[in-house]
């Protein structure tokens, strides 16, 4: 049995989970509905209580949405940081924090940083199994856009080709990101610092031009501003990188002797393997290498626990919304006691009556489930927008089989506690009810 | 699971397995069980996680002291079907492990295969693996093999039960 599950496709296994979580209901539904057609009462009744009916469906709506939202708020974060750091093979950078350095690298968030010397960047540079290497110096801004030292070489694999104008190819040359107010042709000046820390004018009269636009990445690089690694160390009183025989062209071969250093480099290997190989052989006393990648799926991991923890919280939560929903509707059936006491005096069986309050909570749980699905891509599609709008990393939250999963779990696990006002409403006494 | 137990208490009692042939094959670790050598190379706490999947992914430490690049390159056990190299890679928001040919180990440098990184996956698992249980494995390079003792750790281990610990 088990080979089998594991031997059908991702959705194969999923829509059989889905039928598994649903089983219950399905069984308990035939059980009680078997030999009646309930129908045409229901809908009288629904008609009837048409109000309690759509606010207790909306409780339930609301309830679904919440839970199905976060959690799938919760995946589409988790996807939309990775994707962010996918172009962020390995980084080197002087021991210290994975984090601390993968934030700064991959998340632009301003950190002090150890800087790795020249030395060690012209020994990463000249490893032959390194396709490319890149500095990445931070710590200027323009407005709320991080000013990063680099090279064309890497704008252009972050990138994959620029949505207009060229690579930089002077000093006081810059390319913008995808979401930066500048477009080609429009001057800045950097500024020291970022955030309201920011010294404006320390870099005196110096200012940059915009030459290219980056195409959107889904990542904190949409909102930066990179230039030449030269001109960050230029207009920081520092040598630029390269010595007096320089040709004047920017970008690589550095000069170790008047290399300043840099927080991080960016590394591309010629292969996946290659990549490990390098990480092992650059983890050493002088540097730190890692995978944001795999830094990333450690946190990840870490969540995985809290979301565990979110999904039993969303369920705990609907099933309490739900006990109060049918808690409502025990009171609801005492109101409709004579009616339904008079359905038996007509001869209708107990199980009858059973069977029709019971399909009259289903009915409102499964109503609500499927709208509070519905609500939950809204609230998703909306939660995504206002996290990429703070962060700048892409979020695209959809509801998946997860959050399927767990609606197919709430409506089963409620559909059977709905079999308990159904079981009272059935043993109320008729004579007494039909008093009134 | 009396496999499990056999081929550790064997390996024990036989102290260094293959031990004489010259090349090419784990030389003496001196009876500890978080230790094997092939040559210049030591590999140091083998572990994976309880599972009762079909299939393990299994870490530890490799030092290569030597002078020439050493490859790493797969595995065999009697447990599994087959061992295969495997990395850790993200792409697209997904995450999941691809098969490596193999891998270059350059000398004087520490290869740690671990959770979110390089591992050795196990497939077609012949029956749950057991926590506290270990098992006998070959880990092969391209100049030879080592026999490591693989620890099972708990099922949401990180780590080597000994890690940190010198051998």
């Amino acid at each position: 049995m088990d080979e089998i599950y594991h031997a059908l496709p991702n959705w194969g296994q999923d829509v059989l989970v889905t039928l598994g979580l649903l089983t219950p209901l399905l069984v308990v539904g035939l059980i009680v509905l078997r030999g009646f057609h309930v129908g045409p009462l229901l809908l009288g009744l629904l008609r009837r209580q048409v109000w309690i009916s759509a606010v207790f469906t909306a409780l339930i709506a609301v309830s679904v949405a919440l839970g199905t939202g976060l959690i799938a708020q919760e995946r589409g974060l988790r996807q939309g940081t990775a994707r962010a750091a996918d172009k962020f093979d390995l980084v080197i950078a002087a021991p210290g924090s994975e984090i601390t350095a993968m934030l700064a690298a991959v998340y632009l968030q301003p950190s002090d940083l150890p800087l790795l010397d020249g030395a060690t960047y012209a020994e990463i540079a000249a490893h032959p199994r390194v396709s490319l290497v890149a500095p990445l110096g931070f710590g200027d801004s323009w407005r709320d856009a991080p000013v990063v030292g680099t090279t064309a070489g890497f704008v252009n694999h972050l990138s994959e080709g620029l949505a207009a104008g060229r690579p930089f190819t002077a000093e006081d040359e810059a390319i913008a990101g995808a979401r930066v107010a500048l477009e080609i042709g429009d001057s800045f000046a950097p500024a020291h610092g970022v955030g309201d820390a920011a010294e404006h004018g320390a870099h005196g009269d110096f200012a940059y031009r915009v030459v290219g636009k980056m195409p959107m990445t889904g990542s904190p690089w949409d909102r930066a501003l990179m230039v030449p690694i030269e001109s960050v160390w230029s207009v920081h009183g520092l040598a630029n990188g390269h010595g007096p025989d320089w040709d004047g062209d920017i970008g690589p071969p550095f000069s170790p002797a008047h290399f300043p250093g840099t927080p991080a480099a960016l590394v591309r290997a010629e292969s996946l393997g290659a990549t490990y190989s390098l990480q092992a052989e650059f983890s050493t006393a002088q540097t730190m290498a890692f995978f944001p990648g795999s830094v990333l799926a450690r946190l990840h991991a870490l969540m995985g626990d809290i979301r565990q923890v979110m999904s039993v919280l969303a369920v705990i939560t609907q099933v309490l919304v739900t006990a109060g929903v049918l808690a409502g509707l025990m009171m609801l059936t005492r109101l409709l006691a004579r009616r339904l006491a008079l359905l038996r005096a007509l001869g209708a069986p107990r199980r009858f009556v059973f069977a029709l309050t019971w399909s009259y909570a289903a009915t409102l749980i499964l109503t609500g489930a499927a709208i509070g699905l519905l609500l939950g891509i809204a609230a998703s599609l909306a939660i995504a927008a206002a996290i990429t709008a703070r962060t700048d990393i892409v979020v695209a939250a959809t509801l998946g089989w997860p959050e399927i999963h767990l609606v197919a779990g709430f409506v089963s696990l409620t559909g059977l506690l709905a079999l308990l006002p159904a079981y009272l409403t059935m043993t109320r006494p008729v004579i007494t009810d039909l008093r009134g | 699971m009396i496999r499990y137990l056999i081929l550790p208490a064997l390996l024990l009692i036989a102290g260094p397995v293959h031990a004489g042939e010259d090349h090419g094959h784990a030389h003496d670790s001196g009876g500890d069980t978080h230790l094997a050598t092939l040559g210049d190379i030591r590999l140091v706490h083998a572990w994976t996680r309880a599972t009762d999947r079909d299939a393990a992914l299994i870490f530890m430490e490799i030092e290569h002291m030597g002078a020439e690049a050493a490859t790493l390159t797969g595995g065999a056990t009697d447990i599994a079907d087959g061992v295969t190299l495997v990395a850790f890679q993200s792409r697209d928001g997904a995450a999941g492990y691809v098969a490596l040919p193999d891998l270059t180990i350059a000398p004087g440098t520490e290869m740690v295969l671990r959770p979110e990184g390089v591992a050795l996956l196990l497939t077609g698992l012949d029956a749950p693996l057991v926590e506290d249980k270990s098992f006998g494995m070959e880990v092969e390079f391209a100049r030879g093999h080592a026999e490591v003792i693989v620890q099972i750790e708990a099922a949401n281990a990180t780590r080597h039960s000994h890690a940190g610990h010198a051998h």
